[in-house]
């Protein structure tokens, strides 16, 4: 590796190297300046919410207690409600009239979630589709508000219903910290959650002919008055979940009397609904290392033939709940173990059907407990005093207290590695979201990147410490790149209803994003401090996005406004590209040694093959005297008497200082980088050099805040560069990595890896293998980009041709 | 307007019997279900082939698959699967050429890497000098109604994005798949990747 030459040009007035080519950016252009700060975007603060993204002095929500009866008509799958909400005024304004959600208004035939429902696909339909199409057609699931009255029925109140919400006329206004009680009854017709899919519903089972409910969204609830958007108005249109406020809760649900019910908050009643080897298996569980059947499978085998007609009344109580949801069924097998987190004790229940086992057993309850531990750490101590998972129809969703999750084994017990991690994934984040959004009470029908992102990032974090090697599928950079760099993209800072896809613009990005911003931009320490901070601030309180972003800076000290604007605000990809390299040698001016170096360049050059050809031509000159003058043996590069005296005199007039710096015998490399997907992100550089030794340089961000698109960075040393990689460690989602190394290696696609390397995979074969010996089916070969990276890194293609001897200052420029 | 027609279109129904009951055994993930697949697609032009890599949710590939066959189908167990998935991609992922000629899809071969990521690897030969195909990815438009489909067709640096969800852009699309004739640097970055 060689090349050249900056001239190291001595003068009186200093030294000047003559090393950076070009200026900096493009005169005149007008260009997007990714860190510009977000501060003329963000909300300016209030007394209500400061700049750092804390509560100000002033904040205040509202609050909203529910007393409620509820009854389930196991016969016709109806419900029948009666509440009565205490609602506190604690913001500063007047209120003439309340809006409440019904939800359950969604299922009414003509919703607006019904009616901009586009067709589906007629030219391919199934009959479990079509059954399904026909089922929703026909299905009322609105809601009969039967009476809405001031407290007990004293007298009417008048309501206006619109759509998914409902507005109560106050008799008199609601004045800034006071309360008003007020009832309302209700009933409509359960939705069987198999064809007609939501968040709640039931599930029937043809067999033994019994049912599992999961109720939620099932009482009406009231609409959420914020300082930031008064009414939350935003209809329920199936996606943006919900906004709430916080409360407590007493609710009385009447079910057959051979059924098991679980609900949000502690149960009241233990005597009147549980036998008393239930009661005492209840308190031997509290204190037990593991789960404990408080219901065994011959019980709920028992109650499954069983068909009472009485019914029995179970009281639940919660207090600081912005939720309430609970499940019931004959079928019921439940298990507890109780836990201290931190200093309060907890008790970890799982409901589920015979159909579960053995999964539900072995790793719902643990699952739990393992869950409140991780999400404890990086948040704040779980503060209420249960967490159930319950598996029935509905694949995964969350209430306080209580969730409700999916995947089930085959019918014979035996489950593939997929239903198991399915399983033990959904678990961690359905009870994760006890932290967000169910006490950190963000808006989800607004944001759902909120708690459905920050959630994804802390189950993988729980999933990274469930076992090594954990198969997550969100979380690694390298696994959003393909996302990332497809064009059909919304920014996450996109309304829940109009995100494009989902599970990527909700969950996966923004957990990467956090994941980058964890390991790469700030590290752990700053980024957990923040992090944690963020929770505790708005621990039982109501962030916005702006809170968030501004707490992570103020807690962290560091100016993330960059990564925001790219990650959140814009769907720009992170694509950086290794433009070049080029090496500078300082130019020592001694004749003698700069002289033999350019000639031996010369000597280098490529010779013409008719030049070749003619070497040993006889020569005219040569045959006949007197032919040959000066020229014939001047040679430019000769070093001449004149040439030492003037090297000589310009060293004479060098100070000790510029002596040394002229015989520095550093190199100067200049590496180019190209931001060709426009995310700014930070600058990883793997060096290897000749003699085999290696080192990383680790650049923030700040280094595009001149150029986002092109910058030039000076790596010096005495060693000689053999290879560079960009993002060695694939931490930052580059999409591309074909561009992200010197000399340049062609790319190949994820295809070609699989074509050349055969199939299956001797990883796959593995991992059968193993599995065989576990009975348990399933294949899994984890590390597919592990796998690329390697074969990608595996072979480098040739520098370009003709690159080598030109004698020019770049050396060798990779085309990439 | 397209179809401005009012002759009856017929409903074909597909999967009956037993596997009226697959579906049964999926789940919808967590609690915003979505059905995505993302195709990683090139041209090969030393070979004059499209190479096709999906991502596919392995859940959705086995509730389709099921109701195909009218029977459960397990990605990792059953030994024909292979061939229940070639079959699948050729009813719903189709590449025509501009005589409207269907390219059957060649199977290369597939891989679980986890419980929720599969991808399975085909590729379609093309007519020397074919300068632009017909594409339309309907995998699981039966079983998802917000199912979105996204191929990002790669060459050089040259990149071009479809999506297809069903009843909001269904339909099939032309790609251009030989480069523009300023795209000499892609055509390098092609022959170096051949």
């Amino acid at each position: 590796m060689y090349a050249f030459s900056a001239m190291l040009v001595s003068s009186r007035l200093g030294l000047a190297l003559a090393l950076a080519p070009g200026p900096v950016g493009v005169p005149g252009e007008t260009r997007r300046d990714p860190f510009r700060q977000l501060e003329e975007t963000w909300p300016t603060p209030t007394s209500t919410r400061t700049a750092s993204g804390a509560p100000g002095h002033a904040y205040w929500q509202q609050k909203a207690d529910y007393d409620i009866e509820v009854e389930l008509d196991d016969v016709k799958q109806r419900l029948r409600g009666r509440e009565t909400i205490d609602y506190t005024n604690r913001s500063p304004d007047e209120l003439r009239y309340l809006w409440l959600q019904l939800d359950a208004n969604i299922f009414a035939p003509n919703s607006d979630a019904a009616l901009t429902a586009p067709a589906p696909d007629f030219e391919r339909v199934s009959y479990r589709r079509l059954g399904a199409v026909l089922a929703r057609a026909r299905f009322d699931g609105g809601v009969n508000i039967t009476a809405v009255t001031t407290k007990r029925g004293r007298s009417k109140l008048k309501y206006t219903i619109v759509k998914t919400m409902m507005r109560i006329d106050l008799p008199k206004p609601l004045r800034s910290g006071k309360s008003i009680k007020f009832s309302i009854e209700w009933d409509y017709a359960i939705n069987d959650a198999r064809k007609i899919r939501g968040r709640t519903g039931y599930e029937y089972f043809e067999k033994d002919e019994n049912h599992i409910y999961e109720m939620a969204q099932w009482f009406p609830r009231m609409v959420a008055y914020t300082d930031v958007n008064g009414w939350q108005h935003k209809q329920f249109l199936g996606s943006g979940e919900f906004t709430l406020e916080l409360g407590d809760y007493e609710v009385r649900i009447t079910v057959p009397s051979d059924h098991i019910v679980a609900a949000t908050g502690t149960l009241r009643n233990p005597r009147n609904v549980l036998t008393k080897p239930q009661r005492d298996r209840l308190s031997r569980a509290r204190k037990a290392g593991k789960p404990l059947f408080i219901v065994t499978p011959e019980e709920a085998l028992k109650n499954e033939s069983s068909r009472s007609k009485g019914t029995k009344t179970w009281i639940f109580g919660a207090k600081n709940v912005r939720d309430f949801a609970w499940a019931s069924s004959r079928k019921f097998i439940w298990d507890a173990q109780g836990h201290h987190v931190g200093g309060a004790q907890v008790l970890a229940m799982s409901f589920y059907p015979k159909e579960g086992q053995p999964l539900w057993h072995r790793y719902s309850t643990r699952a739990i407990i393992h869950t409140l531990n991780v999400y404890s750490r990086y948040t704040f101590e779980y503060p209420y005093p249960v967490a159930i998972s319950v598996n029935g129809p509905i694949g995964g969703m969350e209430y306080p207290m209580i969730c409700f999750n999916g995947p089930r084994p085959e019918e014979d017990g035996t489950y593939s590695k997929r239903t198991k991690y399915g399983l033990i994934s959904v678990i961690i984040h359905e009870v994760g979201h006890n932290y967000f959004p169910m006490i950190v009470n963000s808006d989800e029908r607004q944001w759902t990147w909120m708690d459905e992102g920050l959630n994804t990032f802390l189950q993988y974090l729980s999933e990274a410490e469930w076992e090594r090697d954990y198969p997550s599928r969100r979380g690694e950079p390298r696994a959003i790149t393909g996302y990332m760099s497809s064009e059909r993209q919304v920014p996450i800072m996109t309304n829940s209803e109009s995100l494009l896809q989902f599970g990527n613009n909700a969950y996966a990005k923004p957990a990467t994003a956090l994941n980058v911003l964890r390991e790469t931009v700030l590290g752990r320490r700053l980024f957990d401090y923040a992090f944690k901070e963020y929770a505790r601030r708005w621990k039982f309180r109501r962030p916005m996005p702006s809170d968030f972003f501004r707490t992570m800076e103020d807690a962290s000290g560091v100016d993330l406004d960059w990564f925001w604007r790219g990650w959140f605000y814009t769907t720009d990809h992170t694509d950086l590209a290794i433009d070049g390299l080029r090496l500078y040698t300082i130019d020592d001016q001694d004749p003698d040694h700069e002289n033999a170096i350019l000639k031996a360049e010369r000597d280098e050059e490529p010779q013409s093959r008719a030049r070749k050809n003619n070497r040993d031509l006889p020569r005219w000159v040569e045959q006949h005297e007197g032919l040959k003058d000066f020229y014939n043996d001047y040679d430019s590069l000769d070093v001449t008497v004149k040439d030492r005296k003037r090297y000589q005199k310009m060293l004479g007039e060098l100070d000790a200082d510029e002596k040394k710096l002229l015989a520095q015998k550093h190199n100067f490399y200049v590496v180019d980088i190209q931001n060709v997907g426009g995310l700014v992100m930070p600058v990883i550089l793997a060096i290897k050099y000749t003699d085999g030794s290696r080192e990383e340089i680790r650049i923030p961000a700040e280094i595009w805040r001149r150029d986002s698109r092109h910058v030039s960075k000076l790596i010096l040393t005495d060693k000689t560069i053999d290879t560079l990689v960009l993002d060695p460690h694939l931490e930052t989602a580059d999409t591309d990595l074909g561009n992200n190394f010197y000399p340049p290696r062609p790319s190949e696609s994820r295809f070609k890896l699989f074509k050349r390397g055969g199939h299956p995979n001797p990883m796959q074969d593995a991992n059968k293998a193993k599995e065989k010996v576990g009975s348990t089916g399933g294949t899994g070969e984890k590390k597919q980009g592990g796998r690329a990276a390697k074969q990608e890194g595996a072979k480098a293609a040739a520098v370009p041709a003709g690159a080598s001897r030109v004698k020019a200052k770049v050396k060798a420029k990779g085309s990439i | 307007m397209k179809h401005c027609t009012r002759r009856r279109r017929f409903l074909r129904l597909t999967g009956g019997g037993t596997a009226m009951t697959v579906g049964m055994a999926v789940w919808p993930a967590l609690a915003h279900p979505f059905h995505v697949t993302f195709t990683e697609m090139e041209h090969n032009i030393a070979r004059s082939t499209l190479e096709a890599a999906i991502r596919v949710a392995p859940g959705d590939l086995e509730e389709a698959l099921g109701r195909r066959v009218g029977r459960r189908v397990n990605l990792d167990r059953d030994t024909g699967a292979d061939t229940f998935v070639r079959d699948y991609l050729r009813q719903v992922f189709l590449i025509k050429t501009r005589s409207g000629a269907p390219v059957p899809a060649i199977w290369i071969g597939k891989q679980v890497v986890s419980h929720q990521i599969a991808w399975l690897y085909v590729e379609f030969p093309l007519p020397a000098k074919a300068r632009e195909v017909w594409v339309r990815n309907h995998a699981f438009f039966a079983i998802a109604s917000r199912q979105v489909n996204t191929i990002v067709f790669k060459q050089g640096v040259r990149k071009k994005t479809l999506t297809f969800s069903p009843g909001v852009d269904q339909d099939g699309k032309w790609l251009q798949i030989t480069p523009p004739k300023t795209g000499g640097v892609g055509s390098q970055r092609q022959q170096l990747a051949t």
